[in-house]
């Protein structure tokens, strides 16, 4: 099991690899300034599922098969990651990661937060969990496999589809791990429950650290004011042993420790965190316009992670505009902001409910 | 099935240990804020409650999504996030680092007394391959394996049908999905469903060991699901039941039956 547990490692960290190497297009393209890895790989993971379901959706569509996405992907990887990327850095520069105001009991709560999440992650690769929905999600990725097919089987029971089931095609999550069980001979099961659902775990803990920056009070005193750095990891430790004992079936953290390797997990603890965490910064009214572009990623991105944030983001998002307006005024800005945010949730929306009462 | 709002409040936090934290949390979060920041979150929540959780929002939105689904809708007033913040923020207005960290150690303490941590789960176990499977799946493979046959068609219990697929998709399944998930509702209802749904119903009620068939009956099962192969349970009247409906044993495991249907 050992070189099992290795291998998973190895391929979490190239997924962290590759959602860092995705920010850089964020910069010269949205103007975003990140100063802070977390930030980096949040935003990352976002535009990575944004572009990857650009890709996916219109294959799984067009009834392509499989290996023919891998092959797409891999040479857009290639093209963003090896061409795109160093030309913008030398066009644009990037932002440098900012160590200003490190000091050592930072760096002892980062580390501490850093173990809690791994800790977290370490006790979602223990849980053995048996249902229909493991049954449906990873059969559709082992029939993905083997049939060189996207959503034209069944995955629960492998007979071939009527038509393509809207309620899950639509969202690319699935395929981009598939594409990485083929090019790296990982077994489907492996790649839910031994690196899906840490990454789950992970990203949640690096979406809980932006959240504690950007709740982070200058007002307060004891031993976290002043440093964000602190507070956002005492945040994270904090919200890890609180995950660690909330364990209803239908809670968040059920969703991340035990349902991590599902789309819904990844809504429940990245999307909304990411989306929250934009709200926030909007209600402080610091850097507006960076932060109205981060809700717009969070937004378009939500759907390409999970089907579920198809409603849950725009009735975040309304909810959001809603108490912003009342505070602040502006109806038309606020508005026609937040609609263009949910206007992608919102289409993909109709088509499904189109396919669904046709 | 229906569902109340204060039953998916209750779905999504577990119990009312969870239920009180989060109103408690959200207490002292308010006492914390400024005025201005107090009457933007009554507003917020107050909105929330308007759009989203209440029964007319609740029956709207059940026209388009399963009413058991309703739930998600409270992922976006995240309760871990927000009783992590009113601890930190409640620890953050405390003058030294001493009684922060006495806070901490209290609250989880009260945590541990009236909370199950998931390592003590019954799901909590460690992984004995990287499939994270158990040894009858890895020996019915085998025996599936070694028919020879490319895409065979089998009737499966559940416990094996929700694991099997994920491990091997070079089957298909002659009891479908949603076949065992509506055997599994109160409602489930025999008569009315189409000839095929009812011989599903049959196999399941059989090899799930629910009911009792006669032979003849198997058989009209088998033959409507086009089944090939069965697995069985190691249960005496199952297997006398599926030898009298033409099917012959191929290969047992540790708690199951392999059987080619021969009609």
């Amino acid at each position: 099991m050992t070189v099992v547990y290795i291998k998973a490692a190895l391929v979490i960290i190239l997924f962290l690899v590759l959602f860092y190497l995705a920010s850089f297009i964020l910069e010269p393209v949205l103007k975003l300034s990140f100063n802070d890895i977390s930030d980096r790989l949040v935003c990352g993971c976002l535009i990575y599922f944004f572009v990857f379901e650009i890709i996916c959706v219109p294959m799984i569509m067009l009834k392509q098969p499989f290996h023919r996405l891998v092959i797409m992907w891999l040479v857009l990887l290639f093209l963003w990651f090896l061409v795109l990327n160093p030309l913008l850095v030398f066009k644009h520069g990037c932002g440098r990661i900012s160590l200003q105001g490190i000091n050592i009991i930072s760096l002892i709560m980062i580390t501490a937060a850093t173990a809690a999440v791994v800790f977290l992650a370490a006790v979602s690769v223990c849980q053995r969990y048996t249902a229909w929905d493991p049954g449906y999600y990873i059969g559709t990725m082992n029939t993905t496999l083997f049939t060189d097919t996207m959503y034209l089987y069944d995955g629960a029971d492998g007979t071939p589809e009527e038509y393509i089931n809207l309620r899950y095609a639509l969202s690319g999550f699935y395929m981009q791990f598939c594409i990485f069980c083929s090019i790296l001979s990982i077994h489907a099961r492996t790649m839910a429950w031994f690196i899906m659902r840490p990454l789950c775990v992970i990203m949640a803990g690096l979406c809980v650290y932006r959240l504690g920056c950007a709740c982070h009070n200058e007002l307060w005193t004891g031993f976290i004011r002043k440093e964000r750095r602190v507070f956002a990891a005492v945040f994270v430790v904090i919200w890890a042993g609180i995950s660690l004992y909330w364990s209803g079936t239908h809670t968040t953290a059920y969703f991340m420790i035990v349902r991590g390797y599902e789309a819904k997990g990844w809504c429940a603890n990245v999307v909304i965190a990411a989306v929250l965490c934009a709200a926030i910064m909007l209600f402080k009214r610091k850097n507006e316009e960076e932060w109205w572009k981060r809700l717009s990623l969070a937004c378009f991105a939500s759907v390409p992670i999970s089907m579920s944030s198809m409603a849950l983001v725009p009735a975040c998002v309304a909810i959001m505009a809603l108490t912003l307006i009342a505070r602040y005024g502006q109806l038309q800005k606020t508005l026609a902001r937040a609609t263009i945010c949910v206007l992608p949730n919102v289409m993909i929306m109709a088509v499904y409910l189109a396919s669904k009462f046709r | 099935m229906e569902v109340t709002v204060s039953q998916a409040l209750m779905y999504y936090v577990g119990d009312w240990f969870w239920c009180v934290l989060w109103a408690a949390a959200i207490v002292v979060i308010m006492f914390s804020l400024t005025l201005t920041n107090r009457l933007t979150l009554a507003c917020c929540m107050a909105f929330s409650v308007l759009l989203l959780y209440n029964p007319i929002a609740l029956k709207l939105i059940c026209k388009f999504v399963e009413p058991y689904t309703y739930y998600r809708f409270f992922w976006i007033a995240p309760a871990g996030i927000i009783i992590s913040y009113a601890l930190i923020d409640f620890m953050g207005r405390l003058r030294f680092a001493g009684f922060s960290v006495i806070v901490a150690v209290a609250f989880f303490f009260m945590l541990s007394k009236g909370a199950l941590p998931f390592y003590k789960l019954d799901t909590f176990k460690l992984p004995e391959n990287e499939y994270q499977l158990e040894g009858d799946i890895f020996q019915l493979q085998d025996a599936i394996a070694s028919c020879g046959k490319s895409n065979p068609r089998i009737a499966m219990p559940m416990p094996v049908q929700m694991e099997y697929r994920s491990y091997d998709a070079s089957v298909e399944t002659a009891i479908r999905k949603e076949t065992y998930q509506g055997m599994g509702r109160k409602e489930y209802e025999f008569s009315g469903k189409s000839r095929r749904k009812q011989a599903e119903y049959v196999l399941g009620g059989l090899l799930n060991n629910i009911k009792a068939y006669s032979p003849e009956e198997v058989r009209d099962a088998l033959k409507l699901t086009r089944s090939e192969f069965v697995i069985s349970p190691r249960v005496g009247e199952i297997y006398d039941t599926l030898s009298a409906a033409g099917c012959s044993e191929i290969a047992t495991t540790d708690s199951y039956i392999f059987y080619r249907v021969s009609i």
